[in-house]
């Protein structure tokens, strides 16, 4: 069967999916894996956890296609889930382990195996050269600077374009809430790029 | 520890925030330096003077209304003017009312949230007129509002990232691994869910098994007490008498079918058929559907493996 499937919409796409179809998927996947892999970037700022989170993200969102709610958009729904598995991740980083057998944020073995080569060798992977090329920017250094709330707010809002309701669908958060997390997260990026 | 205080001293009293609120576009003297210093580290006071902003800000937006004709004359006439021998406290009173009085006015200044709402679209269309009626006539305003329209413009020219190469590839192949590992895991799900769990479980499951193990070897016992009795002559024994119970077993029942007349019923049951096809035809469709449906249910409970169902459709 030849369908077009990029005249699809999301929401036919996640019917199709449900089905069976194999191509849905892939044109999910093909939608999503740019905005989903920068938000998850951005908030934990290492490619290889980034990589292994948003593959966890598109792994549960597929798993659970069945129970999806068309009253919303299956970008909310995906992020939402991106985002629980990132916070999920960050909160667990807080407690500081070291462990000489990988980086503590390593959420895979697989994960953990490419991060330890890295402290072994302290030498810079291209990963890191890469990703400290992409975040060395003035106002990439003041986003990786807000508190991890006012982080995700600025990044759903002015990044992936999210209307305040969605983004307080997403976050499970009242929208004075994410009103003033707005406020507060541009405040500190005003003053931060001012003093830089 | 005294929880009026943090470490820059005494947290700000409502007074002290609404003339450091003032103070925003006006003098600037050494007691609002100091409890500027106090606010940059108090997140308790922060938030109280955001709260006072808001408030200042509606007061801002509250529409005016005239007053009846010749109501400042008569508002004149009424009051004593505060001289050089005012007492203090109607001195204060006065100061506090102009205060007012010139935040009421449509000049009042827009608060940081009231801008970045602005730039973001996010006012709505009431406030928004009232605050770009102020935005004409107030430059200040309007380079603050550029601001935050530059720190938006330049977030939302950030570029996306795309994921390492073959992400998509390696996406689909750990979910399809995954499906497969799934479907074993709930066969052996449903077998594990057989093992008993609670003490009444284990109780009746070793009640089940023991029964006829211990019957069994009742029996046993009982027999080695016989001594006559030889293992040849047991074997026999029991031959004969499964023999015995089968031949009974068999004639009973063909006894039992030739008395019912189920056979004749059976017999004419299909006479009937072959002479209305019709009837044949729907007697067939009623047992195909019976057969697909609990071919179904079966599929349902059972669980054949989804991915593989998948590959076939696509
Ligand atoms: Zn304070
Ligand atoms: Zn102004």
């Amino acid at each position: 069967m030849s369908l077009n499937y990029q005249s699809v919409e999301d929401a036919e796409l996640v019917t199709l999916a449900a089905e069976g179809r194999e191509s849905a998927y892939r044109e999910l996947l093909s939608r999503y894996e740019r905005p989903v892999f920068s938000l998850i970037y951005r908030m934990v700022r290492n490619r290889t956890v980034a990589e292994d989170l948003a593959q966890e993200a598109f792994i549960r969102t597929f798993n659970a296609i069945d129970t999806y709610n068309p009253q919303y958009k299956f970008s909310s729904w995906i992020f939402k889930i991106a985002n629980n598995l990132t916070i999920d991740h960050l909160r667990k980083r807080r407690v500081p382990t070291v462990s000489m057998h990988g980086a503590p944020d390593a959420v895979t073995p697989e994960a953990q195996a490419r991060t330890s080569l890295v402290v072994q060798s302290h030498a810079e992977s291209p990963e890191e050269y890469v990703q400290n090329r992409e975040l060395a920017g003035q106002i990439e250094a003041a986003i990786g600077e807000l508190r991890e709330e006012y982080r995700v707010v600025v990044l759903l809002r002015h990044i992936e374009g999210h209307t305040y309701d969605e983004i307080a669908r997403i976050l499970d958060i009242p929208l004075g809430t994410v009103k003033t997390y707005l406020h507060r997260a541009r405040a500190e990026l005003k003053l931060r790029l001012a003093e830089a | 520890m005294n929880s009026d205080r943090s470490s820059h001293g005494r947290h700000l009293d409502d007074d002290a925030i609404q003339s450091l609120l003032d103070a925003v576009e006006r003098r600037v003297d050494a007691e609002t330096e100091s409890a500027r210093r106090h606010l940059a580290d108090c997140r308790v006071c922060q938030a109280r003077v955001d709260a006072w902003q808001e408030v200042f800000g509606e007061l801002g937006q509250l529409r005016r209304f005239a007053p009846p004709g010749r109501f400042a004359e008569r508002v004149l006439s009424g009051i004593e003017l505060p001289g050089e021998a005012a007492s203090p406290s109607r001195a204060w009173s006065w100061g506090r009312l102009r205060r007012w009085l010139s935040r009421t006015a449509a000049d009042a200044h827009l608060s940081g949230r009231r801008l970045q709402d602005l730039a973001d679209g996010a006012l709505a269309r009431k406030r928004a007129t009232l605050a770009r009626a102020h935005l004409a006539t107030c430059t200040d305003c309007e380079d603050r509002l550029a601001g935050w329209r530059r720190l938006i413009a330049t977030l939302e020219a950030l570029p996306s990232f795309a994921p390492p190469a073959g992400f998509a590839e390696r996406v689909m192949a750990r979910w399809r691994e995954m499906a497969e590992e799934t479907t074993g895991r709930s066969r052996a799900a449903r077998a594990w869910r057989l093992w008993p769990r609670s003490p009444r479980g284990w109780v009746l499951a070793g009640t089940l098994t023991g029964m006829p193990v211990a019957a069994f070897a009742a029996a046993a016992a009982f027999l080695s007490t016989v001594p006559q009795l030889t293992t040849g002559g047991l074997v026999t024994y029991l031959w004969w008498q499964a023999r015995d119970a089968l031949s009974a077993l068999g004639s009973s029942v063909l006894a039992a079918v030739m008395q019912s007349g189920a056979a004749f019923r059976a017999y004419s049951l299909a006479d009937y058929l072959i002479a209305s096809p019709a009837t044949a035809v729907a007697a067939a469709a009623g047992f195909t559907a019976l057969m697909f449906s609990s071919i179904w249910v079966l599929h349902r409970n059972i669980g054949f493996p989804r991915f593989a169902l998948r590959h076939v459709h696509s």
